[in-house]
């Protein structure tokens, strides 16, 4: 009787790690299965030239296309958003970065093409070293080439990068300002996030988008 | 008679700095359990690119030594962070110190902390002063979790935890 339940007991815990290790393997597998159709996805619409630019919204600057909306809008469904939520969602990610973008330009953030390569070097050793190059490695896979990848990698740099080197600027000296006061590291960062979202919003809102094709 | 004093003061001068020389001074070096880890992480982001974050977590625990027991009473949380993100931003979370038998350490003190800027964006470290003691031979362990997340990246977040042990 004593052997019989030491028997079970091991069988039940033999069970719950393989479940630990199934959910394990699963959550990540369910992320390269993610990222291989976000590959896929880029992929193809690297290669559609057929894919028409329809501005969607103009602003005082700048305006977003259908085009971007739709990208960013199969991105969040891919993770799992219903397609009214990703459209509004989306809507609002491409005004973000299109602000963000034009804050930069009007900041003296602008790039050129060498700094844009030479970055591209240093994400390439980025990703190299990272702890979840694998999940890279699922959407450079989907691509015709490495170096096609890399080639459209430098078209999302050519606008994010002077966005980056703008907030990094700007998150520096919110820090260096922070870092007197006698708050918590988590206060501090928090009100940066805070920040950044209200830093976001009042660019949207001094573009005044207005939409032109719905 | 003016050779012999100078002589006697100079002999004396080098008795009394020979006394002084002969004293060794008696260091008591902390003693400390300390481990560290670092991740790199990547999060896809939807206009095609990447937001990425580098950390280190260093976790450091204290102790005094009595007999067979050290008393582990002074523990630290240290994380140094670099980030690349144009639009989501990627952020860490440190978690709470927990012992292997349960006991959880929850209340910390944030402390002045020199960091490196030409590598680290930022640094925050953090101290905790409960008292625990453990038999020298201890098997208990402790842990401190970390999470590394992006809001509205993929992956979402991904966590870490620095392990250490205590003999």
């Amino acid at each position: 009787m004593k052997k019989k339940i030491k028997i079970l007991i091991l069988l039940g815990l033999c069970l719950v790690a393989t479940c630990l290790i199934g959910a394990s393997v699963l959550a990540h597998t369910t992320t390269s299965t993610k990222l291989a159709a976000w590959g896929r996805y880029l992929n193809d619409k690297n290669h559609d030239a057929s894919v028409a630019d329809d501005i969607y919204a103009q602003g005082e600057k700048t305006c977003i296309t259908t085009k971007d909306i739709e990208q960013v809008q199969n991105f969040y469904m891919l993770s799992g958003k219903d397609e009214k939520t990703a459209w509004e969602e989306a809507v609002q990610y491409v005004k973000e970065r299109e602000a963000l973008y034009q804050a930069a330009i009007d900041n003296g953030y602008s790039v050129t093409d060498q700094e844009v390569w030479d970055y591209i070097d240093e994400l390439k050793k980025t990703v190299d070293s990272a702890d979840n190059k694998e999940d890279a490695l699922a959407i450079i896979r989907q691509f015709d080439s490495e170096q096609d990848y890399w080639n459209y990698e430098f078209s999302v740099y050519q606008k994010n990068l002077p966005i980056q080197n703008y907030v990094h600027d700007i998150e520096q000296t919110f820090m260096q300002r922070s870092a007197s006061s006698k708050k918590a590291s988590n206060e501090i960062e928090s009100e940066w996030q805070q920040y950044f979202e209200q830093l976001k919003t009042d660019l949207i809102n001094k573009e005044n988008y207005q939409i032109v094709n719905k | 008679m003016k050779i012999n004093r100078r002589f006697l003061g100079c002999l004396s001068m080098v008795v009394i700095l020979s006394c002084f020389a002969g004293q060794t001074l008696s260091l008591k070096a902390a003693s400390l359990f300390s481990n560290s880890t670092t991740k790199k992480q990547l999060f896809a982001v939807p206009e095609g690119g990447w937001s990425s974050i580098n950390v280190k977590v260093d976790y450091i625990e204290r102790y005094s030594s009595s007999g067979n027991n050290n008393t582990l009473n002074h523990r630290s949380k240290c994380v140094s962070y670099a980030r690349a993100y144009a639009t989501s931003c990627p952020t860490v979370s440190v978690g709470n110190v927990a012992h292997s038998n349960g006991k959880s350490f929850t209340s910390w003190t944030k402390e002045a902390v020199m960091y490196d800027g030409s590598v680290w964006d930022g640094c925050s470290y953090w101290s905790n002063y409960g008292s625990v003691t453990y038999s020298k031979t201890t098997s208990v362990t402790g842990n401190l979790p970390f999470i590394l997340s992006c809001d509205g990246a993929v992956p979402a977040s991904s966590s870490g935890s620095v392990q250490l042990a205590f003999k």
